[in-house]
């Protein structure tokens, strides 16, 4: 894709969006889209820090068989904090709020998104939801659990679950009003000659994620209302001691909840795309498939709740059709990873920082997904059902997959976003130690939960042979904080000592690159006008490129 | 293309309708109704939840449900229906007012809307009110004496007051919306005058509110004996 | 440009006589739901059915003049339409409760036993209990 120039005349240097005024107010009342994206940034940094902190207490925890420091009460509340914080406030918001945000109206060739004041308020009801999450933690936290199963969230947990139900409420908005506003950037403001199929894979993955957000979200919103509703007013609707139906929760939550697993997927596949592509030198392999994997994903994802409530009491006919339904998601699931791999074969493969998370990703993601088929057939979930295999098995979608992707994105766009480069050595290693360290901390995991190990326990004095595999795995997560930690010093320290960025430092293809970096308010000084075909990469160039590493592997090994 | 698109670019200074982000009014208006659909398509949802709820709980207890629901006043709700009916036909009317931009036509049938709000909520209040002085506002004060088992009675009027509750906020936000709405044309604000797409978005809004009662009035009102 | 197909369909105004008949139709169907409800037609899923049909009558008209869709963009149609679709998916969650109680070969549960109880709160109340009250067994 290029944009032609409507006129030649020589372009004052645009003003960056960053220079656009420099009071509180400019950033705190601004539409622009990619000061909000900063705002976003910087909001779910902080909740990320959160949610790793209460992270690094239950390992901790987990080293003796006895725990170390945290009473059953507080464990509780430690694992319920992590969840909530790294669910609601960080996975859901952190790719489309922060990258989808900065890059859909460039991307598409607009000004901004379709309602910018709408985007605006996503942010400021997502700071409301995360003061209400900071005000619960403050009051003592919650102990339900993210999942707030009736009847404890509603009639007994004596911890903050009205306030906190009233956080993930808000929050839940926050991503509704981000979904309507790509859904309605995406249809109708795309540059002239910017057809559906000339669209990145990343703007196809954000119009997957916005329609599930707005399919599915509200229903956890009703839902966590009437869970709030019963616990004030005692009405029967999910506890059955009042008449209610819990499975009836259970459903309600898991048609938002199983979903929302794609609202933090999706997008990461979406930047995965973008980054094979890009440091590959070829266009991606069956463009068209990975497009509609994406609706496949959105759509089949509505259709295999079930597949977490196979021991709940749920009939079992409904179960087999649940566990066949969700073996088909791994059919778009895997024409992904098929494709970003044949997007590999034969180009030229650049190692830079980004390529590493998105080479980690697929591993990642291909060992998330692989291991998802055993607890999506019924008879092999009831016996790893609510162990440590559960939770390794969505830390490597959610957390190997979604904050891969997403750190990927972060250090490729970081020259967009802020006209720096950063150094790509540490970036390098930052990205290796992050692969080393999630492995180190999950793998354990899926052996220990096999053995036996149930989740959201923190003794396991019976069973002192697990003791191994959690120093592994807490040994894991201290790794995995060190490489989560080095990009916050890296990038902080490239905004002022690092190399200036030209407008395209990775020599990669789309609109986005075809602007300043950072880009002028207005994101493009002449609006462009869609000529080309998506991810044109030279052909000969990267030929060229291809032959002349040979020629350098060639010297150096003799 | 070029030239129209360069045209356009500087078309944001002025203040118009348009906003800075949109070529022409066209693709504005084109945004706004995708948007206004996704965020209704969202509400459908919202409701949704509720809907099962209430199915579920009625399938499971037919015979309290219908009893239950004979402590409820199916005319004065039937008013009520009526009075939605006719307001969303109003709602119609001022848009079509606001595509042939005929100030008073609009403000005239924005009024009727917001009149028929009123009604409606000031049924709604004597509806509650009496639910209250009957003890049948579910909690610590739930108070029961009819042929429903008392505890599948009080789910009943749990999702009662949950759903037309619901409603009943929507009805509330749309008065504020119409009452904006009715402001601004009063004040000839050029963002609605000379642009039906505010009015229309904001008439979408009530229909769907109207859409939403359409549903609840034969589902809590009307039961059939089992 | 890609977002001038249709335009000339959303400037077409409807006529008053339209909106007139559409509240019209609403109004006599209101009136047929409010008469139908006072009729037993013998089972109440007849009533239901009926009621149901009415109400989605009136939503279409609601939805197809009122909200003016069908003079609209085929995307707001598919959105329009995919809501309400979306919506029956729902219902997805009653096969559960109608298979639950489901023998996988009979005599499996033996005789009086069942998977799912019969709500003991409803039935510790035998004098207000009509019989007809079990769930879909």
């Amino acid at each position: 894709m290029s944009a032609v120039p409507a006129t030649q005349a020589p372009a004052p240097k645009p003003k960056s969006y960053l220079d656009n005024g420099h009071t509180v107010a400019s950033w705190l009342l601004t539409g622009d889209h990619k000061r909000i994206a900063i705002l976003y940034l910087i909001s779910v940094s902080i909740f990320f820090l959160v949610g790793g902190i209460a992270a690094g207490m239950i390992r901790t925890e987990l080293l003796l068989p006895k725990g170390v420091f945290l009473e059953n009460d507080s464990y509780n509340k430690v694992f319920t904090l992590h969840g909530i914080v790294m669910i609601f406030f960080f996975l859901i918001p952190a790719i489309p709020a922060v990258l989808g945000n900065f890059l859909i109206p460039l991307m598409v060739g607009a000004r901004d998104l379709a309602f910018p004041r709408l985007n605006l308020l996503s942010w400021y009801v997502y700071m409301a939801a995360g003061t209400l999450g900071v005000i619960v933690i403050l009051l003592g936290g919650v102990d339900t659990g993210w999942t707030f199963y009736t009847p404890y969230s509603s009639l007994y947990s004596n911890s903050q679950v009205g306030l906190t139900i009233a956080a993930a409420f808000l929050a839940g908005f926050s991503s509704i009003f981000t979904g309507i506003n790509f859904i309605a950037t995406i249809h109708k403001m795309r540059a002239p000659g910017l057809t559906w199929f000339r669209l990145p894979l990343f703007v196809w993955a954000h119009y997957a994620t916005s329609v599930i957000i707005i399919l599915g979200t509200p229903v956890i919103a009703i839902t966590l209302l009437l869970v709030g509703v019963e616990r004030v007013f005692r009405i029967g609707i999910f506890s059955p001691e009042l008449g209610g139906d819990p499975i009836l929760f259970q459903h309600l939550f898991w048609f938002y909840s199983h979903p929302a697993v794609y609202i933090m997927i999706l997008p990461a596949m979406g930047v995965i795309s973008e980054l094979i592509s890009a440091f590959s030198r070829r266009p991606v392999f069956g463009y068209h498939f990975v497009a509609f994997s994406s609706l496949g994903i959105a759509g089949l994802g509505f259709l295999v709740w079930g597949h977490h409530m196979f021991v709940s009491g749920q009939s079992m006919y409904q179960g087999v059709v649940f566990s066949l339904i969700s073996f088909l998601v791994a059919i778009p699931s895997a024409i992904k990873v098929f494709n970003w791999t044949a997007t590999i074969y034969k180009g030229t493969v650049k190692l830079d920082t980004p390529m590493i998370y998105a080479l980690g990703f697929i591993g990642l993601f291909l060992i998330g997904g692989l291991t998802g088929l055993y607890l999506s057939s019924m008879a092999t979930d009831i016996h790893l059902h609510d162990t440590y295999f559960v939770v390794a098995h969505f830390h490597y979608v959610m957390v190997g997959g979604t904050i891969m992707g997403y750190l990927g994105g972060i250090h490729f766009w970081w020259p967009k976003m802020f006209g720096r480069m950063y150094p790509d050595n540490w970036g390098k290693l930052s990205a290796v130690i992050v692969f080393i360290g999630f492995n180190l901390t999950f793998m354990p995991q899926f052996v220990v939960g096999y053995l036996g190990m149930p989740r959201r326990y923190h003794y396991y004095y019976l069973q002192p042979e697990f003791q191994p595999y959690h120093i592994m795995s807490t040994l894991g997560s201290s790794v995995l904080g060190v490489g989560y930690f080095m990009p916050v010093l890296y990038l902080l320290w490239s905004l002022k000592y690092g190399k200036k960025a030209s407008a395209n430092p990775w020599g990669a293809s789309g609109l986005e690159w075809e602007t300043a970096s950072p880009p002028p308010t207005t994101n493009f000084l002449e609006m462009p006008i869609v000529t080309k075909e998506v991810y044109t990469y030279d052909a000969e160039k990267a030929e060229a490129e291809f032959e002349h590493r040979q020629e350098l592997i060639e010297e150096v090994t003799g | 293309m070029a030239a129209i698109a360069a045209e356009h670019a500087h078309s944001h200074d002025h203040h118009g309708p348009l906003h800075h982000q949109f070529e022409d009014l066209e693709q504005q208006n084109e945004a706004y109704l995708v948007g206004m659909w996704a965020f209704l398509v969202q509400e459908v949802m919202f409701f949704g939840a509720l809907f099962l709820a209430y199915t579920l709980m009625r399938w499971q207890h037919p015979m309290d449900w219908y009893f239950a629901h004979n402590e409820l006043d199916w005319k004065l709700a039937g008013v009520n229906t009526f009075n939605l009916l006719l307001s969303s036909f109003f709602a119609a009317m001022g848009v079509r007012s606001a595509q042939l931009k005929d100030r008073k036509g609009v403000l005239l049938w924005l009024a009727g809307v917001l009149f028929c709000c009123l009604v409606f909520l000031g049924i709604k209040y004597v509806e509650y009110s009496l639910k209250w002085e009957h003890h049948l506002v579910p909690g610590p004060s739930f108070f029961y004496q009819g042929e429903a088992n008392p505890g599948v009675a009080q789910m009943f009027f749990g999702l009662y007051f949950a759903m037309t509750g619901l409603h009943g906020i929507h009805v509330a936000v749309g008065l504020i919306v119409f009452g904006i709405l009715w402001l601004m044309w009063f004040f000839r604000k050029p963002i609605v005058t000379e642009d039906y797409m505010p009015t229309e978005m904001c008439g979408l809004y009530w229909h769907f509110v109207d859409l939403v009662w359409i549903f609840l009035y034969p589902l809590f009102y009307l039961i059939p004996h089992p | 440009m890609s977002h001038s197909n249709d335009h000339a369909a959303n400037h077409h105004v409807d006529s008053v006589g339209t909106y007139v008949a559409t509240f019209a139709a609403l109004t006599v169907l209101m009136i047929a739901t409010i008469a139908a409800a006072q009729v037993n037609f013998g089972h109440s899923i007849v009533n239901n059915i009926i009621a149901m049909t009415i109400a989605l009558l009136k939503a279409t008209l609601v939805i197809a003049i009122f909200m003016a869709v069908r003079r609209s963009s085929g995307l707001v149609k598919l959105y329009a339409i995919g809501g309400f679709v979306w919506f029956l998916l729902f219902f997805i969650a009653f096969c559960d409760y109608a298979t639950r109680s489901w023998e996988p070969v009979k005599g499996w549960y033996g005789e009086e036993s069942k998977v799912v109880p019969d709500y003991p709160h409803v039935t510790d109340h035998p004098g207000e209990r009509p019989e007809k009250h079990n769930s879909g067994h």
